[in-house]
């Protein structure tokens, strides 16, 4: 038999690499990863805190901060849930339906991933700006866009838009259409089937998205420079900020609130990870193959 | 129910998935739709179900005019090739789906819904499954779930697309015996898709042979089988005599 003459040794996998090749890997990106992500972790909190706690809320009480990291929730608080019916949206049409200019769509939504943020921030100067399109119109009315909080919610929309619809596009392909055609089948109408059948299949891919497009929105730094104007307690977010007081040698206050935004990071991670681990436990991945 | 369909005609862009077809099923009969891949079997079947709508011709349901009524109105259960169960609920939600989303007076109570589903369930060989996932049933067993949620409507029609396509040999030929011991004593109108031979042959009352969007003929296993219409019918059926 072909078999049986092709058979690796006994107790030896077909492919194993030397442990000389193994442990050069491993030990490459375990120290890429200490020096490139774990050290100006550590360094982001040992900053913020080398002058003791006291001084480490003291800098975050400062009113200027404070006024930051409101308008950082603020500025969430809106561009999150617009991403996330957008997003929802965007997947379900771009799934389920057929449409002309459908890879168009597609390549629109990964927009914001190719172009620099700060282009971003200046298509909207260019729009919204004194001297742009709409620039006289919003003056005669007395809206402000530009240097305000309108016009950092909007850059912030722009830059985080791709995160759930890239995230639910690809699950709501694989999972079709057929579970929402038995549901109308069975009587139920478009909004129960959506409820009901739709958002309980793509909900861990949804918390996914929205805690990326979460982090990405507060820490949103390119774009909302260039159309926040750095006003002081009115248009700055965490980001600009730190930015701020890192250049007035205000190292441990610059540092306390970017310990915040690491925070915000890790606190990420690890709800992905709950997420990932979830999405496995729930249905394991034999299966998935095998029902889909 | 009687299910008529007239002159049914439906293209997708420059493909004449069904091309003129007519045909008559009678209450509480069992017809196959048997035809190769791509022969409009299907369609046909999903144009009756309300989930794909004709280019021309009609539907009738008890010689009323159901061509343009909405899926939901129509009250068919319909059984999807890979079961479409919805992997997120249970077994006795996946069956109770149809009664839960009823509204207003029409939906039951929930101990009457739970009756209902206990019932289903003992109809079906389930009972005690009411708490797996699908994911944690075998093919067979997940076949039967989507036919009792498709029951549980308390459907005028039953149509099933490749009921046994996804399940091994043994399965299948038990299956085939028990679809069919069921459909007599529901004694409800059913149309099944195959395009397997004897699955047809041997269910069957009635058996629609189907080829490139066109019905090539409609008899009783016997008459396909002894007296083929068209050189193509004694092609296809050659070599699969009556069990």
């Amino acid at each position: 038999m072909i078999e049986s003459r092709h058979r690796p040794p006994k107790g030896r996998p077909a492919v194993r690499d030397p442990w000389w090749f193994r442990t050069t890997l491993l030990s490459l990106s375990v120290s890429f990863l200490a020096v490139f992500v774990l050290v100006p972790l550590f360094a982001v909190f040992f900053e913020a805190f080398h002058k003791g706690l006291g001084v480490y809320f003291a800098s975050l009480n400062d009113s200027a901060a404070i006024a930051a990291i409101q308008l950082t929730l603020l500025v969430a608080a809106i561009a999150v849930p617009a991403n996330l019916v957008f997003g929802v949206s965007a997947a379900w049409a771009i799934a389920k339906f057929h449409f002309p200019g459908k890879s168009l769509l597609v390549t629109l939504i990964d927009l914001p991933f190719a172009v620099s943020p700060v282009v971003s921030g200046l298509v909207y100067v260019l729009i919204f700006g004194a001297q742009g399109w709409l620039g006289p119109f919003l003056q005669e009315h007395n809206i402000k866009v530009i240097f305000a909080v309108p016009g950092i919610v909007l850059a912030t929309i722009f830059v985080t838009f791709p995160f759930v619809a890239r995230e639910l596009i690809p699950l709501m392909q694989a999972q079709g259409s057929e579970e929402e055609q038995a549901a109308l089948s069975l009587g139920a109408t478009g909004w129960q089937t959506f409820w009901r059948v739709t958002l309980p299949n793509i909900r861990w891919g949804l918390v996914y998205g929205v805690i990326l497009c979460n982090a990405r929105a507060m820490g949103e730094f390119g774009a909302v420079s260039v159309v926040s104007g750095h006003i002081r307690g009115l248009t700055n977010t965490i980001p600009l900020h730190v930015e701020i007081l890192y250049n007035e040698y205000n190292f441990v206050a610059a540092f306390a609130m970017a310990s915040l935004l690491a925070l915000v990071a890790l606190a990420t991670l690890g709800i992905k990870s709950f997420v990932e681990w979830r999405t496995h436990a729930e249905v394991p991945a034999k299966e998935w193959s095998d029902y889909a | 129910m009687k299910i008529e369909t007239k002159q049914l005609v439906r293209s997708y862009r420059d493909y004449l998935a069904l091309d003129d077809v007519s045909l008559k099923v009678n209450e509480g009969e069992l017809v196959a739709l048997l035809g190769p891949s791509g022969s409009g079997k299907t369609t046909l079947l999903r144009i009756i179900a309300g989930l794909d709508f004709p280019d021309s011709g009609s539907v009738l349901f008890d010689d009323r005019d159901a061509t343009r009524l909405k899926i939901q109105k129509r009250r068919v259960g319909f059984v999807f090739q890979n079961y479409a169960l919805f992997r997120h609920m249970t077994v006795f939600r996946n069956i109770a789906f149809g009664l839960d989303v009823l509204r207003g007076s029409q939906r039951p109570g929930s101990a009457q819904i739970r009756h209902r589903v206990r019932e289903l369930l003992r109809l079906v060989q389930l009972t005690g499954f009411e708490n797996r996932l699908p994911a944690e049933l075998s093919g067979g067993q997940r076949q039967r779930v989507a036919l009792a949620r498709a029951l549980a409507i308390e459907p005028r029609i039953l149509l099933l697309d490749e009921p046994f396509g996804a399940l091994d040999a043994i399965v299948r030929k038990e299956l085939r015996r028990w679809v069919k011991q069921l459909q007599r004593q529901l004694s409800i109108t059913t149309l099944f898709v195959t395009h397997d031979q004897d699955e047809a042959l041997e269910m069957a009352d009635r058996v629609v042979l189907m080829n490139a969007g066109r019905i090539e003929q409609i008899g009783t296993p016997v008459e396909v089988c002894c007296e083929p219409a068209t050189p193509f019918v004694g092609e296809f059926l050659q070599g699969h005599a009556l069990a």
